[in-house]
């Protein structure tokens, strides 16, 4: 358990952020690209320029969507990690160990490998694939989690076609409308484009999963110094603002979605331009916007744990630790993008494993420490007495079952790990060797809910074609 | 000439006011305007460059020096076109059609100007007919395209066929980018280049135009 | 600004375990294996046991020496980090990754980048030099860090027989007895032999540290399912009954010396019986019991950066960072162990952990709301589908953000076209070109670094080696 969590900011500071920001959609307003969803906003008490596409979005309505609309409900147990892995482009080739571009196989191994990583809590395909029509990847991510994927899962919607068989697909797999809205079991990252702006198809797919209650994941992506100021208080602010502008809008459309705010926030290396991934300045943003989400009542996630390395070094393992262990210690529900290597380089399977075992130990930090009867052990410590030993008791030998034990980290003496040297990347890389040998992907729902989720992707296809 | 010298210096001090003053100044005492651009704007821009890649200047800095450029830039234009003035590499860069994504695109133009290109943005959502339309205009060096969904990457493609079919083809060279862009795409496209990063298109337009 | 109040046990659980250790005070005592406790720790109201050398507490005298016992103040608010004392025999070669012994040129090269990488604040010999004689080392440590190091510096005393020939060398510093007592510039540790055993030259050592009043750091540092419970908690409650056991003895003492308490516990692998110091059973008790020292009003030492890796790898970064920044977030006074790599002494770990100190005070400085940073009139001058970077806010702010310094911004391109150099090369780069190009300047005047140098060479002469010229051997 943890107490008293690391706070970045007072309660006077987080009230001000909250007001900067509904001063943001008030006063510089925001862009919809949908006259529905400007009417929308107008019929609930917005200033709207149709021709501008704006919308000025007055607090009152912001502070209604914040009370009524519902937060994504609590893990089970706190804090428990959502563990999700990265999508991306990139795909770290497993033979080859060198970057290309993602394929529809590299997204099966990738679901077949995140069944069998028990620290990854959320699967997703890891990649975008490129080997299939580029007008629809989202369809067969989709199509492949919804039949193989043993966990929750997380994914991309890029269409309003997309997204409609999506939800056609998640309407077969659960049986009908009200178990779909019961369910939720598709989210959606409502991603406006910073700053400021909401584009059509957002905004349609916002509506689509809100009109089904999906999850939806408020989670704009601010970089610091090109999409939002170059000051981490004002690019939060921005962050928030974006993300109460879909609240908003989702609460206008009567959705009854769980919701969540935070997401990717980036820094740009103003040096050059690049999308930092790892400089000290990230967890701080995001440490703000968890922050700003807790003090409104919504549960919060953000990426963390990336690295800008391209090895499983030293700088790879400190940038994911102190990002990850800065946020777990903030009471961030959801730490995401898993398996990611070298500043958006690829997704990497080798790199997932490892960070499967920093999970395990992460989940054992969540137990933090038991005390009772049993664990404060006084009548034991007392028949030891002064300068006795502790070897060889029950006590000992119970409480040693229930230690960490590493399965790809060593605890080798300095001689006894050289002497049988191989590297944590290899040892990794066999680790999913033997997943992807052992274990093939397995049909997770009937075979007729299969046959039909093939259909609606086959439809696509033949319209697309048409 | 010590108003060369203060107007190169406007560019390194990003100074846009004062940059177009001198410029101002600099035509009506009648320095030809080849003059102003080449050894006061131009040599500003330079040493702003070669600075930018010794890593002593960052982005912003580029871009206020680039904005105090083109400042001056516009006031000698009209005055440019009455010579046999050419452009060091004249480059059209925009988002595809269906992407409004612009941040990486704005950063290669500000990276472009400030190295002494001049740079045309088409803006986002811009279709292959447009691009056609605007290289017919303008008569580019180089096409730049940017593309960050993977649902918009094959206008690219759109983009490159409708060069061809216009006849403008061989004679613009194409670069892409964005995130969900690769190397292979770009070959699969026949790009003539991709840029990773944004960092990254000072050098290939250089090496496309040798200039 | 960040408030590091992480704390991991409730209220109610931090009480257990102190009663805890307050019931085997009270019931099983300590041992203190030097009759001249018996003595101190009788007067002071203890049931002693003269025959086992067993002391046993009551509340009342425990609560005595809690509120009689100066705690150490911590230096600054900012993360600290403290070289790891000189206790490793050996230091890593980089070229061969091979662990040989230290030598009397490691600990001038040690010295020379603990005054050049600015985050370690806290300097030490980093290693025992196998080229002076055993029984001289800690004298010979504590001469070169007084002459050279720029920085306030830590050599623990274990040898008894050091003591005089170490105090000698601070008053030549102090210019006397009373100034050395007033100016502080010594201290020790007083470390447990779990369980609940002191041992005689420890004792002695605390003993004449504490007649200066000079700080004391008091450690236990047992190991679990072997000195100790195998359950954390009970780990825990034996850790503070052997601190409180030492504290009393020392209120016993009747000294002003200000106290530090330090947890230095570590867990066992099952399997082999080694151990271990960076699972998360061991970064779970080292926060208990910075909460629970914290709350006894104490000054926390606890072992902060820790890895039971034994390569520059994603294990050693992701360890350092679980245990070091957890700690940091707990609100820990000095974070230790930096520099170390499994039970050896590396120079590039050093300047590794001197780089993510680099990243962690950033983190520490946390985010300025202000009417500026807020950036409410950028926003509305930028407006939607605007940007940023071309906006004076943004050139006034460019240059505010954290850059490394051995840390890694390459792309998988240009990293593979600069050779895939790791992070730790990188770091091995950084070491040698200080070592090549900086070097070691007396920080005291020259006759005081002359009679540093007598002390020395007599103590290294009585034990049959050999001081020429100076300091060197």
């Amino acid at each position: 358990m943890i107490f008293n969590r690391l706070d970045i900011l007072t309660p006077e500071e987080l009230e001000r952020i909250v007001d900067t920001s509904c001063s943001m959609l008030e006063q510089a307003g925001f862009r919809f690209e949908w006259d529905f969803a400007l009417n929308l906003m107008r019929e609930h008490g917005c200033k709207v320029d149709m021709d501008a596409q704006m919308v000025w979005i007055p607090r009152r309505l912001v502070m209604e969507a914040l009370e009524k609309m519902h937060p994504l409900a609590a893990p089970q147990e706190y804090p428990k990690l959502f563990w999700a892995p990265w999508i991306g482009m990139k795909f770290i080739d497993h033979k080859t160990q060198q970057p290309r571009s993602g394929t529809l196989q590299d997204c099966k191994n990738i679901i077949n490998v995140v069944n069998h990583l028990e620290n990854v809590s959320v699967s997703s395909t890891g990649v975008v694939p490129q080997d299939v029509d580029n007008r629809l990847p989202d369809l067969y991510m989709a199509e492949l989690l919804f039949k193989y994927s043993e966990k929750i899962f997380t994914t991309w919607t890029f269409t309003v076609d997309t997204c409609r068989d999506i939800v056609e697909m998640a309407l077969a797999v659960t049986g009908g409308e009200k178990e779909l809205k019961e369910s939720a079991i598709i989210n959606y990252l409502a991603e406006p484009v910073s700053p400021l702006k909401l584009s059509r198809h957002s905004l349609e797919i916002i509506k689509l999963y809100g009109e089904m209650n999906q999850a939806i994941n408020m989670g704009s992506m601010v970089q610091v110094g090109t999409t939002g100021p170059a000051t981490l208080a004002g690019s939060v602010a921005l962050q928030l603002a974006e993300d109460l502008a879909s609240l908003a809008y989702l609460y206008c459309l009567g959705s009854q979605s769980p919701v969540s705010l935070g997401g990717p926030m980036q820094v740009a290396d103003l040096k050059n331009g690049n999308c930092l991934y790892a400089p000290p300045e990230l967890p701080l943003i995001h440490l703000g916007i968890v922050a700003c989400a807790h003090h409104l009542g919504y549960l919060s996630g953000c990426t963390s744990g990336l690295t800008e390395t391209n090895y499983p070094d030293f700088q790879n393992g400190w940038d994911r630790g102190m990002s990850m262990i800065l946020l777990w210690a903030a009471g961030s529900e959801a730490l995401g993008m898993r398996g990611q290597i070298g500043a958006g380089q690829g997704f990497s399977l080798d790199e997932l494993a490892l960070e499967n075992e920093m999970g395990g130990m992460m989940m054992k930090l969540s137990q933090g420490i038991s005390v009772n009867d049993d664990t404060l052990a006084l009548d034991i410590i007392e028949s030891v007495g002064i300068g006795g030993s502790y070897s060889k008791l029950d006590h000992t030998n119970k409480h040693f079952g229930e230690y960490w034990k590493p399965e790809l980290f060593s605890h080798e003496a300095f001689e006894e790990y050289w002497a049988n040297y191989k590297h944590l990347a290899l040892r990794a890389h066999e680790k999913v060797e033997r997943i992807l040998e052992s274990y093939s992907l397995e049909l997770q729902i009937p075979q007729d809910v299969a046959d039909e989720i093939d259909r609606i992707r086959d439809r696509r296809i033949e319209r697309l074609k048409g | 000439m010590e108003l060369f010298e203060k107007i190169k210096d406007s560019i390194i001090e990003m100074d846009e006011d004062k940059a177009g003053e001198l410029v101002r100044k600099a035509l009506a005492d009648g320095i030809p305007p080849m003059d102003i651009l080449g050894k006061g704007l131009v040599a500003g821009i330079e040493i702003v460059g070669e600075r930018f890649k010794a890593d002593e200047l960052f982005l912003p800095e580029v871009m206020a020096s680039a904005k105090a450029f083109k400042k001056g830039f516009e006031l000698i234009s009209p005055r440019l076109k009455e010579t046999n003035y050419t452009p060091r590499a004249r480059v059209l860069i925009g988002s595809v059609e269906g992407d409004i994504h612009d941040i990486g695109k704005n950063i290669v133009i500000s990276l472009l100007q400030g190295n002494g290109y001049e740079v045309y943005d088409a803006g986002v959502d811009v279709s292959p007919s447009k691009f056609v339309e605007l290289a017919q205009q303008l008569k580019p060096n180089i096409l730049g395209m940017s593309a960050l969904l993977t649902t918009t990457m094959a206008k690219m493609q759109d983009t490159v066929k409708s060069l061809e079919e216009a006849g403008l083809r061989g004679s613009i060279k194409v670069i892409v980018g964005g995130s969900c862009v690769s190397a292979e795409f770009a070959a699969q496209i026949s790009a003539d280049a991709y840029g990773e990063n944004a960092g990254d298109a000072v050098g290939i337009v250089k090496n496309l135009t040798s200039i | 600004m960040i408030f590091r109040k992480l704390k991991i046990l409730s209220d109610e659980e931090m009480m257990k375990i102190v009663e805890g250790a307050f019931r085997i005070l009270k019931n099983t005592g300590c041992r203190f294996d030097d009759e001249k406790c018996m003595d101190e720790l009788e007067k002071q109201g203890c049931n002693v046991n003269r025959d086992l050398l067993v002391a046993r507490f009551s509340e009342e005298i425990i609560f005595d020496a809690l509120d009689n016992m100066a705690s150490l103040t911590p230096l600054d608010d900012r993360p600290k980090a403290r070289v790891a004392s000189a206790t490793a025999r050996k230091i890593l070669d980089y070229k061969t990754k091979k662990m040989r012994p230290g030598l009397a040129r490691d600990v001038r090269d040690v010295i020379l980048l603990c005054n050049n990488l600015k985050n370690i604040t806290m300097a030490s010999a980093g290693v025992m030099a196998s080229d002076v004689p055993e029984g001289a080392i800690e004298v010979y440590n504590t001469g070169i860090l007084f002459k050279y190091s720029e920085k306030l510096f830590n050599q623990w005393i274990t040898d008894p027989d050091s003591v005089e020939a170490v105090f000698e060398i601070a008053k030549i510093i102090t210019g006397s007895e009373e100034r050395l007592s007033e100016l502080k510039i010594l201290s020790c540790m007083l470390d447990s032999t779990s369980p609940l055993t002191y041992l005689k030259g420890r004792l002695k050592i605390a003993r004449e540290y504490a007649r200066l009043n000079l700080p004391v750091a008091i450690c236990a540092a047992p190991q679990t399912g072997v000195t100790a419970p195998a359950s954390l908690a009970g780990c825990l409650v034996l850790c503070v009954a052997e601190m409180l056991a030492g504290l009393v003895w020392l209120r016993a003492l009747d000294t002003k010396s200000p106290v530090a308490l330090g947890h230095l516990a570590a867990r066992t692998d099952p399997v082999k019986g080694r151990r271990l110091s960076a699972t998360p059973e061991h970064t779970l008790m080292n926060l208990g019991a910075h909460q629970i020292i914290r709350y006894l009003g104490y000054t926390a030492g606890i072992s902060g950066f820790s890895s039971d890796s034994c390569d520059f790898d994603l294990q050693m970064g992701w360890e350092k960072a679980v245990s070091g920044v957890l700690s940091w977030a707990a609100g820990c006074d000095m974070l230790g162990r930096a520099g170390m790599i499994a039970d050896g002494f590396s120079i590039e770990q050093l300047a590794l952990e001197d780089e993510v100190l680099d990243m962690l005070y950033r983190v520490g400085e946390g985010c300025v709301v202000d009417d500026d940073a807020l950036a409410l009139e950028v926003v509305k001058k930028v407006g939607p589908g605007g940007n940023f970077l071309a906006e004076r806010h943004t050139l006034s702010h460019a240059r505010d953000f954290w850059t490394p310094k051995i840390f890694s911004r390459k792309n998988y391109s240009q990293w593979t076209a600069e050779g895939k150099k790791t992070v730790a090369d990188t770091a091995h780069e950084k070491v040698s070109e200080i070592i090549s190009k900086k070097s070691l300047s007396l920080q005291i005047p020259e006759d005081k670094a002359k009679a540093i140098d007598e002390i020395v060479g007599k103590r290294i002469e009585k034990l049959g080696g050999s001081l020429k010229g100076g300091d060197a051997l």
